[in-house]
């Protein structure tokens, strides 16, 4: 018992990896936002009734947190869209909070009232997780279309705080913001949240109508945001700033050893081993940026549509390519960032190509 | 020795692990692990159990001697103690 509880856990988590057994889910309780981000990969606006009708319920939330429980499932994080929009969010999260799972709550943070918030402060999650796209009013108006969402988010944050709730402050680098980032760092300390940053941007995913392409940083960019990040954390001795990884809802597992790992192995993550995602509609998926392989645990029942996931990821080719490649230790790569952006699983992408030679080349000349 | 309500032990990927459930996440916002032999003395602690009923559940249990399985259920039973999850 003398292990810290981040160590305790990298523990399970490498050992249900191992065992593949799920014990990290993402339930994805809407695609709907009442910020309207252009680089979003899900993204749906507020007011689109016929998307709330194909809504899981509150009922099934709870149905499927039973079984996902029940399968050994500890880590849940909470996701949207934006998951305040819900207006049961609280019968869902109050289920979900008695039933033994380690819960954390990506939100932007624009919707907490204090009536939220004294709630919220009664039964805690481990952490609410705060996306901050900006230091002003102006660029929440250019990244989310939101001019307020600014004044929101920072009186979220406050309430938040007041209650004693752990916050993370994470902030996604994009065209409009990413020249903020000490900005947003002081925001962070201020508060006293941990200080994250989403630093890849993803096409959007299958049926959503953002541009995220549109919107993302070149891969010059990304390693001059590299290079802020790295001086900020030279200046802010504390705790490094944490990459996030906005997609699969596991911040609170920052490493993952499996000694068996072998090259055709095209999951590097939890993703199909220990990890799933819930999209809003129902489907149980790797990753919430990955649209297949898709199963129905609430028609096939929730053990038979695992298996059958982890099957699926099975087969998933590695790209050797990448594999191989000589920039491959500086490439976030995977199979769902290779398809989104290749079209294929196992085909290297020239942006990720471009990001990890010019880190590679960056670090020899330095 | 009562465990106090609103945690929970469980299984997960073969180990022992206590959370605490809904309004008990503002005392204790964590996770804690138990031994085997830990788990046991839980679940007999979720219902109530005196030192020398844990004793004795562990001699039933264990090949060992009833000064080492004391030791053992005294460390076990401060660990908790002081997490403050005894009633």
């Amino acid at each position: 018992m003398a292990l810290s509880w981040r160590e305790v856990s990298q523990q399970l988590v490498a050992n249900a990896r191992s065992m593949r057994t799920p014990i990290s889910a993402a339930f994805e309780l809407t695609s709907r936002c009442n910020l309207r981000c252009k680089m979003c990969y899900v993204s749906v606006p507020v007011d689109r009734p016929d998307i709330e009708a194909r809504e899981l319920s509150a009922k099934d939330w709870i149905t499927l947190a039973e079984q996902a429980r029940d399968a050994g499932v500890l880590y849940i994080t909470l996701t949207g869209g934006e998951v305040f929009i819900r207006k049961d969010f609280r019968e869902i999260y109050e289920a979900i909070s008695s039933m033994g799972f380690i819960t954390q709550i990506y939100t932007n943070g624009t919707l907490i009232t204090p009536d939220i918030a004294k709630w919220l402060g009664k039964i805690p999650p481990l952490l609410v997780s705060i996306t901050i796209y900006g230091s002003s009013a102006d660029t929440y108006d250019k990244v989310c279309g939101d001019k307020e969402g600014f004044s929101r988010v920072l009186k979220g944050i406050k309430l938040l705080r007041q209650e004693g709730i752990n916050l993370e402050l994470k902030t996604t680098a994009v065209k409009g913001n990413w020249k903020e980032f000490d900005a947003i760092g002081a925001i962070a300390r201020k508060n006293e949240a941990v200080y994250g940053v989403v630093n890849y941007i993803s096409p959007r995913r299958e049926g959503y109508g953002n541009d995220p392409l549109g919107e993302r940083l070149t891969p010059q960019e990304v390693v001059e945001h590299d290079a802020i990040r790295v001086a900020y954390n030279k200046k802010n001795h504390k705790e490094p700033v944490h990459i996030a990884n906005d997609e699969y809802g596991e911040s609170l597992i920052k490493s993952i050893s499996e000694p068996e790992q072998n090259d055709n192995d095209a999951f590097l993550c939890q993703a199909g081993k220990s990890g799933f995602w819930m999209t809003w509609d129902g489907r149980m998926t790797p990753c919430g940026l990955m649209n297949e392989p898709s199963v129905y645990p609430m028609r096939q029942g929730f053990n038979v549509a695992w298996e059958e996931l982890k099957e699926y990821c099975r087969k998933i080719p590695a790209c050797l390519e990448c594999h191989d490649c000589e920039y491959e230790s500086e490439c976030y790569y995977c199979p769902a960032r290779l398809k989104l952006e290749t079209g294929a699983y196992d085909k290297a992408a020239p942006y990720l190509c471009e990001i990890a030679k010019l880190r590679k080349n960056i670090k020899i000349t330095v | 020795m009562k465990i106090k309500d609103g945690f929970l032990l469980r299984e997960i990927a073969g180990s022992w692990v206590v959370v605490p459930l809904g309004q008990r996440v503002v005392e204790y916002n964590g996770l804690m692990v138990l031994s085997e032999s830990g788990a046991m003395l839980w679940k007999k602690m979720e219902t109530g159990a005196e030192m020398d009923d844990l004793v004795q559940a562990i001699l039933s249990e264990y090949d060992i001697d009833e000064a080492t399985a004391r030791a053992d259920v005294e460390e076990m039973v401060g660990n908790i103690s002081k997490r403050g999850l005894i009633e």
